[in-house]
């Protein structure tokens, strides 16, 4: 009796859900294993590796690739998935900043002007914030901005010149880019020479909003 | 009776998965390194979304496997950090794991939908020296549960199937060694034969373990390749970049053009002579970096043996084996003959030009959403697609091409590289995990990985396509990078 009520609980279940073998919409959200007669699997349930775990003699398979064995699709209406930036991964980084702090004076290549009481070099990124008490001058010399450029008289790996910051190249100073310079604040190029500054090996000039480069000196 | 209990069985395991969505968008940001003597402590936010977490001991859930890479005196070497939690929001759980290569955050309490944006923090256990940069790495996993399952499907060529009966599936029941052999109990196989009982140290897939829901992207072997130094980096691309002057700029593929082989990962035509190269991905081949459509969300392949390894040490993670493969497919169902990942026969073929959205975030297929089992025709121009590009807002199992789990283009897409059982060497494989740490040479070190071979699973080939069995393919990537495996790692807990 108990098992006759469970046969026709599973095949209530069935045809509540019917299952749609041909890939489209309906498809149930129970999952029933078709017997087919030319079946490998139609040796019985007691195998221990059977398939067959629920016979369906009113199924409404309904063609499609017949190879005797199926599952209905799990179909979930309310799902939540997106479609969009799927692919599971994600990244973020914290930098190391050199911060200028002008405490000692205008000139960059001495330590105390930098929190870290270290001159940067050419694996340094460098931040130039606001309200500080004197901002960097570079004189004459070369600032190399990017890693592996050789010498420079001043180095550093990339500079960021913060909203409200200011830093400027004076008249005998050449500045060769070849890493990251993003202007937020001030850049003052005093040197007139057509190559006092120069982006090169794909390197990156980034005026933001609000940012300027000024050239007319 | 045995029929009636196995068959409520499956009723409630459905029930369980009715309403399993498949989770995506994995969020990291705003991290922060508070330095501590020689240590310290790294912050950051972590947010996804379509997460779930259900059935009976959370045997179904998703979860984010997050790592830590710091680089010394502003780099250019990246080591690993060993971390643990101190604290974190109340949206999200942190399982820790022995190693400290890690952890796995998933959500706080059983239930589906968006973890917010949850901030956690972690101790650095190393001593991270002067001036250190520090990279915060997400990928989402999804949890395989101990549990029976499956091997074989009776039809699929190489399949394994009871010892006595080529067309009757093995259901392994435990952990224990399987003995290969031809009755009733032993397991064997079509071809590719266990030249040896498949030891209780090779991980047959019975115990848990977690899976990355999607192959590695362009974009993530992109951020791979920035924590390597010029020399290591170039141990993992098909271009030699140990010049100044490139100019087969897409370094996949070793080729001036895209050629639309879908590899957009790219270097600047000028090198200098020694600092790490700056890729990025131009899809599009319009010399502008990582824009939107640029394809960073697509698989890479043309991987060979070497970045595969390399990848899963680095990231601390471990291959998969072709049992877990089948496990993570199937799951506790019973075998369908010629099934793929969705537990189906069904399957559509799209070529180039249903391709929609090509190379952006949603880049999909025009079949999507309405047909079951989209693969690509293996064709040159459409066989690496965005990471789960089948899925869509209502996709069902099958719609979205999802294993059991909710694991994501485990048929079609790239291929699968597995550890085979096909060979001694490989069977003395023990699930050994990655430390994180590469050689110096920039190639995985870990001595439980030396001297396997591979399994290529979910492969097309002649007589079964994509199937879940079809164990046809054994030898692996080899060293020339030819347009066949992706990669995708797990991680027992």
């Amino acid at each position: 009796m108990k098992l006759t009520f469970i046969l026709l609980m599973l095949a209530t279940a069935v045809n509540a859900q019917p299952i749609n073998y041909s890939g489209g919409n309906g498809d149930g959200s129970f999952v029933a294993i078709l017997i087919d007669n030319g079946s490998l699997y139609s040796n019985g349930f007691s195998d221990g590796a059977s398939t067959a775990e629920y016979k369906s003699s009113g199924s409404v398979y309904r063609g499609g690739s017949f190879d005797g064995f199926n599952t209905s699709n799990l179909y979930n209406p309310n799902s939540f998935y997106a479609g969009a930036d799927s692919d599971g991964f994600s990244t973020d980084v914290a930098y190391f900043y050199f911060v200028w702090d002008g405490s000692t004076g205008t000139g960059w290549n001495i330590a105390s002007n930098w929190q870290t009481n270290a001159i940067p070099t050419e694996e340094r990124r460098v931040r130039i914030p606001a309200g500080v008490p004197s901002f960097p001058y570079l004189n004459s010399g070369t600032l190399k901005v990017g890693s592996d450029t050789g010498t420079g008289t001043f180095q550093a790996k990339e500079i960021i010149i913060e909203p409200g910051a200011l830093m400027i190249a004076r008249i005998n100073n050449f500045i060769e880019n070849y890493g990251l310079i993003c202007i937020e604040g001030v850049l003052e190029l005093r040197n007139s020479n057509p190559l006092a500054f120069r982006n090169l090996n794909e390197a990156t000039l980034l005026i933001k909003s609000g940012g300027e480069l000024r050239t007319n000196y | 009776m045995q029929f009636f209990k196995r068959t409520i069985f499956t009723i409630s395991l459905l029930t369980c998965l009715s309403s399993i969505i498949w989770g995506n968008n994995v969020q990291v940001s705003n991290v922060s390194f508070n330095p501590i003597g020689n240590a310290g402590q790294i912050t950051f936010d972590i947010s996804w979304e379509n997460s779930w977490r259900q059935g009976i001991n959370d045997q179904y859930h998703d979860a984010v496997w997050v790592f830590v890479k710091f680089a010394p005196n502003g780099g250019p070497q990246w080591l690993h950090a060993d971390i643990q939690v101190t604290s974190s929001g109340s949206n999200i759980e942190v399982l820790e794991p022995n190693d400290l290569k890690g952890a796995f955050i998933r959500r706080a309490n059983q239930g589906m939908g968006t973890v917010p944006v949850s901030s956690v923090t972690f101790d650095v256990n190393n001593n991270t020296g002067l001036y250190p940069d520090f990279k915060v790495f997400a990928i989402e996993m999804v949890y395989i549960p101990q549990g029976p399952f499956y091997l074989g499907d009776g039809a699929s060529d190489g399949r394994f199937h009871v010892g006595n009966d080529v067309n009757q599936p093995y259901l392994v029941t435990n952990s224990a060694a399987l003995k290969i052999g031809t009755s009733s109990t032993e397991i064997n196989s079509l071809v590719n034969t266990p030249p040896i009982d498949i030891p209780a140290t090779y991980p047959n897939g019975y115990d848990a373990f977690y899976c990355m829901k999607y192959e590695v992207t362009q974009g993530q072997y992109i951020e791979f390749l920035h924590t390597l130094d010029r020399g290591q980096q170039n141990n993992h691309t098909a271009t030699d970049i140990s010049g100044t002057n490139i100019t087969n700029v897409y370094v996949m593929l070793n080729s001036t053009t895209n050629l639309g082989r879908r590899q957009g990962i790219k270097c600047p035509a000028i090198l200098t002579t020694s600092s790490p190269v700056e890729f990025y991905c131009d899809f599009d081949n319009d010399n502008i970096g990582n824009e939107i459509n640029d394809g960073q969300n697509i698989i890479t392949r043309h991987v060979n043996d070497d970045d595969y390894y390399a990848y899963l040490d680095w990231a601390a993670l471990r291959p998969m084996t072709e049992l877990e493969y089948e496990k993570a497919c199937r799951g506790p169902l019973p075998p369908v003959a010629n099934e793929m990942a969705w537990g189906s026969t069904v399957f559509t073929n799209f070529n180039t030009l249903d391709i929609t959205n090509p190379g952006s975030p949603d880049e999909s297929v025009s079949q999507a959403g309405t047909s079951a089992g989209i693969i690509s025709n293996n064709s040159a121009t459409t066989a690496s697609m965005r990471a789960g590009f089948a899925a869509t807002p209502s996709s069902s199992r099958t719609l979205s091409g999802a294993g059991y789990y909710g694991v994501l283009d485990l048929s079609g897409n790239g291929n699968e590289v597995t550890i085979s059982a096909a060979t001694t060497g490989s069977l003395h494989f023990t699930g050994v995990l990655g430390d994180g740490m590469l050689d110096p040479q920039g190639l995985a070190n870990e001595a439980d990985w030396q001297g396997r071979s591979e399994m290529i699973r979910g492969l097309l080939s002649t007589g079964s396509n994509h199937t879940v069995s079809d164990r046809f393919s054994s030898g692996g990537l080899g060293s020339p990078r030819i347009d066949i495996g992706a990669i995708r790692g797990v991680r027992q807990f």
